[in-house]
Order: structure tokens, then C-alpha cells, then sequence
């Protein structure tokens, strides 16, 4: 159990405020869960960036753009998947 | 005349559903494969690219995926949506040549990422957005590099959940994991990414 002194004298619990943090980005959609990490994140600075962090890290991987695909990827593809229709039917 | 012609060999509308689709491919109507190769050979290459990481590797997992799922289509019972099992196969035979490519480093799913079970980071100056810290396409490579370097069981969770937004529920289904497991390396995979792109974040 990590335990972090703060300056207000208050302890805090990151060890769990951490789990709460995965379930939140993660997806969990649940009020009660998100009035507890913003509380917390808003006393625990490692926990502030930590959640700051993750949640830029899947909003910045949520923008990637879809891979062009080559045309030559595109024409092999449909060359291979027309061999294979191909055959098959003539069995 | 030449319009009818065109009529003739128009593709299958979009509106009709994958599983009408896999139906008539399952009758015979290789048409109807051929129109469900249109609808996802773009979301299949974004899988095997991120996965295998090159275009080359990638173009062979591609091509792989739609020709077992060609053969296999007989067999789809429909206890999953066509995509999730396309998916899978996509991913599947990846993570196969991936295997054999290279040596992968086995680390473990359950190891914790430091002893201390902390992640070094740098504290982001918030005066400054990523934009004005790093052009756009630095940023996408990072990502791509990192994503890459993940251990297998990270690297196909966070392909399908951050980059292809997939939910946790068709992720699960996908990979054949429990929605806690998704979540949990999930979770695992960004804590790493994190790391790696502490500069960005």
C-alpha cells in the first residue's frame, strides 16, 4: 500500500486510487467511480498527471488517422482473393 | 445500353447487412465476398499494419486473413458478428507471422510494469500543446513505433481499443477474452505507452 503524505496532512490511498484511474479511462461509466477519481486527482498530484497523461495518450491514439493503403497492397489482395475464388470454383 | 451495362455490374449496395452478405457467400455467391472484402479491406490493412508495423508484412497478413476467411466462411455460425470474426482472423494471423518474424519478448501480462509499481513520467508544461511541442507526424510515428514495441498481448488490445476504436465488449470478442482481461491489459499496454511517450504527453 502506497501511502503519500500530504502537505494538508491527509493520506491517501494511490495504490487504489490507481485501479480506479484504469477503470475510469478504461471506460467504465459509472458516477460514483468518476466523482472519486476527480476528487482524488484534485489532493494527489502524481495521480492528477497520471490521469491527465492517460487520458491524452487515448485521446492523441483516438486521432490517428486511418493507413492509406498502398495500391499495390490493394491490387495484390484483389489479385490473390480472385486466384482463390478462382480455383475453388474450378474444383 | 451502356448504362444498363453499368447497372449490371454495379457492386452490392452498402445497406445490406454482413450477414445476408456472408448468407449468399455461403450459397455460392462470390459476389457477395467480393462486396465484403470492399467493406473492410481498409479496416483489415489499419489491423496488420499496426500489428506487423511495415507494409510488406502487413500486405501478406492482409491478403492471409481474406483468404481464410474465404475458406472458412462455410463454417461462420454467426454466434458473432462478421466483423468480430474477421477481426479475429485478421489478428490471428498476425500474431502468427509476428511469432515467426521474430523472437518476441515473452514479458509477462501479469508483471507489474516497475518493482514499485510506479511509472517514471515528466510532468507536461501545460502552457504548451503537443501541436507546438511536436509536428503532427513526429507524434503519429511515436505512437506507431511504441504501439509496435508493446509485448503481443498489449499491442493487439490497444490495435483494436485505442487506434481501431473498437469497444471492450467487441475487443473481448475479437481476442476471445473476458471483458476484465481487455480492460486489465488494456490498462497495462497504456501504462507502457505512457512511458514511452512521456515527451508527448
Amino acid at each position: 500500500m502506497k501511502k503519500r503524505k500530504k502537505q494538508t496532512g491527509e493520506c491517501h490511498d494511490c495504490t487504489e486510487a490507481k485501479e480506479l484511474i484504469a477503470r475510469y479511462v478504461s471506460g467504465d461509466e459509472d458516477d460514483e467511480l468518476a466523482r472519486k477519481v476527480l476528487l482524488h486527482a484534485q489532493t494527489c498530484s502524481d495521480c492528477a498527471v497520471l490521469l491527465r497523461s492517460l487520458k491524452r495518450l487515448v485521446h492523441y491514439c483516438s486521432l490517428e488517422p486511418t493507413c492509406e493503403m498502398p495500391v499495390t497492397v490493394r491490387r495484390e489482395l484483389w489479385v490473390s482473393i480472385r486466384r482463390e475464388i478462382h480455383t475453388t470454383h474450378r474444383k | 445500353m451502356a448504362d444498363n451495362k453499368q447497372l449490371a455490374v454495379a457492386p452490392l449496395p452498402l445497406p445490406v447487412p454482413d450477414d445476408v452478405l456472408v448468407r449468399r457467400v455461403q450459397a455460392g455467391n462470390t459476389e457477395a465476398f467480393e462486396e465484403l472484402v470492399r467493406r473492410y479491406e481498409r479496416k483489415v490493412y489499419n489491423i496488420t499494419y499496426r500489428l506487423m508495423g511495415n507494409e510488406q508484412d502487413a500486405s501478406e497478413a492482409l491478403q492471409d486473413a481474406f483468404l481464410r476467411a474465404y475458406r472458412f466462411i462455410g463454417k461462420f455460425q454467426f454466434k458473432s458478428s462478421f466483423f468480430t470474426w474477421l477481426y479475429r482472423i485478421a489478428t490471428n494471423v498476425s500474431l502468427s507471422k509476428l511469432r515467426k518474424r521474430e523472437k518476441i519478448d515473452t514479458v509477462s501480462i501479469d508483471q507489474p510494469v516497475n518493482e514499485a509499481g510506479d511509472l517514471p513520467f515528466e510532468i507536461p508544461d501545460l502552457k504548451y500543446g503537443p501541436e507546438k511541442l511536436m509536428k503532427q507526424r513526429e507524434l503519429r510515428a511515436a505512437i506507431q513505433k511504441s504501439v509496435e514495441e508493446l509485448p503481443e498481448d498489449y499491442r493487439s488490445v490497444v490495435v483494436l481499443r485505442d487506434l481501431e476504436g473498437l469497444s471492450n465488449e467487441e475487443v473481448s470478442n475479437v481476442l476471445h477474452l473476458s471483458v476484465a482481461a481487455v480492460k486489465s491489459r488494456l490498462h497495462r499496454g497504456r501504462l507502457v505507452l505512457r512511458e514511452k511517450l512521456a515527451s508527448y504527453l
